[in-house]
């Protein structure tokens, strides 16, 4: 005697899989978007030359006595000049001639078009990318590290970005601060990027040799030295008096310095955005405001 | 942004119908403006900073508008072993060679280091 129980009829069992697949990450390209309407311009391999004028003819102006004084030759328009020359972003996939085979939306088969899906999501993830170059500081900086990697997780420096900006599947190069220098590469299995707790990425592979704390998460195939990527908004946006923009000397030429101060760790206030406000008019006509917005991340 | 709507509820008045507190709703509906100029929210954006952007003074140059990379005149080219002859495994490339820059930074700005506001539990 046999009893019919489940094993007995475990051929004839179907495994079922859902067919709705929901998108269990992020994607965004808020502010890259914005500058879509913006300038842009075809440009050869040599550098771009961006020239602002800084002071009118005329700024020399003095009393001139009619009675026989001398006339005066006033002063010159000045202009000032920087550059810049294209970066790259690459986004890429590859598949098997297997995957082509089964990866196809079929009963019994597969529950997507595998190649055709991640295909479209190159599209999407190129539009990301930019949009994660637009919060860097010109040098692909991505994130840093707040320990050494250890036990296939590596955890990272939880402000101002911590694990947000990178991706899963991404090979990141982990560099010593000092000098730039690449020490290895990562390649990130996945992340946590929790606000409010620590973030990390776990990885594959043997970490590189002296990875430690305050190492550069930095956006792969870059040169080391002075390594340049996109211009994100630290770059372009910035109040400090050192370094410089598009090559003009922030120390010494006040025009390419933006406006703004620290809160010191404490929240927003009125006050202080009125005072960028009021800092901003100060400086520039109001021709030059036209258009502004404000962005920030939710949390603050 | 948190931080700034903390301040409207400091502010707001709450008038409580037949002194009910029905539909009470702590929270903001609709966007925000600071004098009437729009606050974009980013998910990639830094945690501590408040920009503010005049996008007209951000331009860029490119060597050409994104493309996808061609070999023999097609965008999925195959790999190749070490012997030269190709194996059953493809790929394809989008790439965008570009650059932003910045020809006005007197008409920007940035607050840094900005807090969470109070009542939040994580010094994130």
């Amino acid at each position: 005697m046999s009893t019919l129980d489940v094993f007995q009829m475990l051929n004839l069992t179907l495994e079922g899989v859902q067919e709705q697949i929901p998108q269990v990450l992020i994607t965004a390209d808020t502010l890259a978007s914005r500058f879509t309407n913006t300038r842009a311009t075809r440009v050869s391999n040599r550098l771009f030359r961006i020239v602002e004028k800084i002071a009118n003819a005329g700024g020399d102006s003095r009393y001139v006595n009619p009675d026989g004084g001398a006339a005066p030759l006033g002063s010159a328009p000045q202009w000032i000049a920087g550059g810049v020359t294209p970066t790259g972003i690459s986004v890429a996939t590859n598949w098997t001639e297997e995957v082509a085979l089964i990866g196809e939306k079929v009963a019994g088969v597969a529950i997507a078009n595998v190649v055709n899906e991640a295909l479209a999501d190159l599209t999407e993830m190129h539009k990301s990318w930019l949009d994660i170059g637009l919060h860097t500081n010109g040098t692909g900086t991505l994130g840093t590290l707040a320990a050494a990697p250890s036990g296939q997780v590596a955890t990272m420096t939880t402000m101002p970005f911590g694990a947000r900006n990178i991706e899963i599947g991404q090979t990141v190069d982990i560099v010593n601060p000092t000098g730039n220098v690449t020490r290895g590469s990562l390649t990130i299995t996945n992340k946590t990027a929790f606000i409010g707790s620590q973030n990390n990425f776990q990885y594959t592979g043997a970490a590189p040799v002296g990875a430690t704390t305050n190492d550069i998460v930095r956006y792969g195939g870059l040169t080391d030295g002075t390594p340049v990527w996109i211009n994100g908004l630290e770059y372009l946006i910035s109040y400090s008096t050192s370094g410089n923009l598009h090559g003009i000397n922030r120390a010494t030429t006040p025009q390419v310095v933006a406006n703004g101060f620290d809160m010191g760790g404490n929240p927003i206030t009125r006050s202080a955005i009125m005072l960028l406000k009021l800092q901003r008019n100060a400086r520039v006509k109001k021709a030059a405001m036209k258009g502004t917005f404000w962005y920030t991340m939710k949390l603050r | 942004m948190n931080s700034l709507k903390e301040i409207g509820y400091d502010m707001e008045y709450i008038p409580l119908s037949g002194g009910k507190a029905e539909g009470f709703d702590p929270f903001f509906r609709g966007a925000c403006t600071l004098e009437g100029e729009m606050i974009v929210e980013g998910q990639h954006a830094d945690q501590q900073a408040w920009y503010m952007i005049v996008p007209d003074a951000i331009g860029r140059v490119k060597f050409a508008d994104p493309y996808w990379l061609q070999f023999f005149g097609q965008r999925v080219y195959s790999t190749y072993n070490s012997g030269g002859t190709p194996n059953l495994q493809y790929a394809s490339c989008l790439v965008d060679f570009k650059q932003f820059y910045c020809d006005n930074a007197a008409a920007q700005g940035v607050i840094t280091g900005n807090g969470v506001p109070a009542g939040s539990g994580y010094g994130y």
